[in-house]
This record gives structure tokens, sequence and C-alpha cells, in this order.
């Protein structure tokens, strides 16, 4: 039985990367309002938002099977506590910081109208620690790193979010209104400066 | 008037329904996905067992272990390989101490 838990902590590990880059690209791409008539804008977002949620339901079971594995005794504790792990405590420590990251992000996204945008927006930026922690404690920690579908799946998850980052930084704001707000913001600057 | 009242409620219908087809897709989407992802953790776990199967359990572990352990003595001789049997005369109890 514990040995299943084993498969099963790594099968949802692996499964985890794949959603939570699947959920990275798609936010980056909503941010570039990436639209066709195929494809509307929405969709994009609804998919980044579902694949967010997916993300989360398949990381707590990759937590619950590695903590419940009577094989590694790694307690509870573990999985709350960063860098509480006598077992590879670095990357462990690491993982743990990535998955409070997501549960905030998830949880600030879902309460998004109680905090406001702003709050939620620096919140959200998080992500861009989050993502690369959880690789780095996949490559780190994990039993298969070296294992040629493992590593295969990682350098596809990591070349995609890099592609979008990219993507992103080239393409700019497609924001219509960029300039209009930045012309207001910089007049009610000199209005209000002496 | 009536003409662009009616244009308005086409532009309003179509976007409507645009919307319910976007809908449809993404609960398609969200769907297949979840599927995929399911079978996507049975098919990399077997995997995973098969590239790097691990070991059993940890009680067989520590049992051969224990019994590899007893059969040399301290002096290197092997030790008898008769198993240790259980005493049955009457079980005595200790207790207290501190007086």
């Amino acid at each position: 039985m514990d040995i299943l838990l084993w498969y099963t902590t790594r099968g949802a590990g692996a499964v985890t990367l794949v959603l939570l880059s699947g959920s990275v690209v798609l936010g980056i791409l909503s941010v570039l309002r990436v639209q066709s008539a195929a494809w509307p804008r929405f969709l994009t977002t609804g998919l980044h938002r579902n694949l967010a949620l997916m993300t989360i339901v398949f990381l707590a079971l990759h937590v619950v099977t590695a903590v419940v594995d009577p094989f590694t005794h790694l307690g509870w504790l573990t999985a709350v506590v960063p860098f509480s792990s006598y077992y590879r405590t670095l990357w462990l420590g690491l993982g743990t910081i990535a998955f409070e990251l997501l549960l905030a992000i998830v949880a600030t996204s879902l309460v998004r109208g109680l905090i406001g945008q702003a709050a939620w927006r620096w919140v959200h930026w998080l992500t861009y620690a989050a993502w690369p922690l959880g690789v780095v404690h996949g490559l780190g920690t994990g039993t298969d790193t070296w294992s040629p579908w493992f590593f295969v799946l990682t350098v596809i998850c990591v070349g995609a979010v890099a592609t979008a980052l990219v993507y992103r930084l080239v393409a700019g704001s497609p924001d219509p209104l960029t300039g209009p707000r930045a012309e207001f913001e910089a007049a009610v600057q000199r209005r209000e400066s002496p | 008037m009536t003409a662009d009242y009616r244009t308005m409620e086409g532009i309003t219908r179509s976007r409507m329904l645009a919307r319910d087809v976007a809908l449809r897709q993404l609960n398609r989407l969200t769907t297949g996905i979840t599927l995929a992802a399911l079978a996507a953790l049975g098919v990399l776990s077997a995997i995973s067992a098969y590239t790097i199967p691990g070991t059993a359990t940890t009680s067989s572990t520590a049992a051969t272990a224990s019994t590899g352990a007893s059969s040399l003595t301290p002096s290197g001789l092997q030790s008898s390989s008769t198993p240790v049997t259980s005493s049955s005369g009457t079980p005595v109890a200790v207790s207290g101490g501190s007086r």
C-alpha cells in the first residue's frame, strides 16, 4: 500500500507541474489579451482559473500521499512549515513555500471582490515565484529527476513558460488605454506638484 | 428608431449566443483536461513505478536487517539457528521500586 502511495506522490507531482505550467502560460496569454473568432478572451481567463483550481487539487493529492506514506515519515508539519523536514530539507522546503504561495494566490483570487484589484494583483505576482520554486523542488527532491520521461516533461514545461514570458516581454502591453492612462497620470502629477 | 432597436437587439442576441457557445467550449475543455489529468496521473504513476520501483515495505526491510544482525555473534562466530521460544512459566509482574 505504501509503495502505491509513493507512486501516486510522484505521478501527482508530475501532473501538478504540467497543470501549473499550463495555468501560468494561460495567465500570461490572458494579460496579452490573446483572442480570435474561435477563441474569445474570456475562454483564456476561464480556462486559466479552472486549471489553477485543478492544480491545487492535484497538489493536495501530491502532498497528502507524501505525508501519509509510512515509509517517509515526513509528518504534517513538513507540509506546512518550510525547511522543517529531516529529509532533503532544502528541496522539500522550497516545495512547501511553493505550495503556500499557490494557496495564497488561489485564495485571494476567490475573494478578489473583497480585497480589491490592487491587492489581488500584488499577490498574483507571487506566481512568478511559486512556479520556479515548484520546478526547482521537483528537480531537487524528485526521485525521477533524471528519468528521461520526467526530464522531458520538465523541459517542455519550462520551455512553454519561458516562451510565453518572452512573448509577453516582446509584445508589451496590448492595453489600448495604456497611453491615455499614462498621460492622465502624468497630468495629475503635474497638477499636484508645486 | 425601430430599426436601431432591432439592430441593437440583434447584436445583443448574437453576443449572448457567442458567449453561450464559448461557455460550452470552456466546460468541454475543462472536462477534457480533468479526464486527461486523471489519465496522466495513472500513466505517470505507472511509468514512475516501472522506471524506479523502489522497495516494498519498511517492515520487511527491518525484519531482514534484524535477522542478518542476529546471525553473527560479536566474536564473529555464527549463532545457533534454533529459534528463540517464549517461556511458558507464570508471568511475574514487577511494579513499584520507589520505596
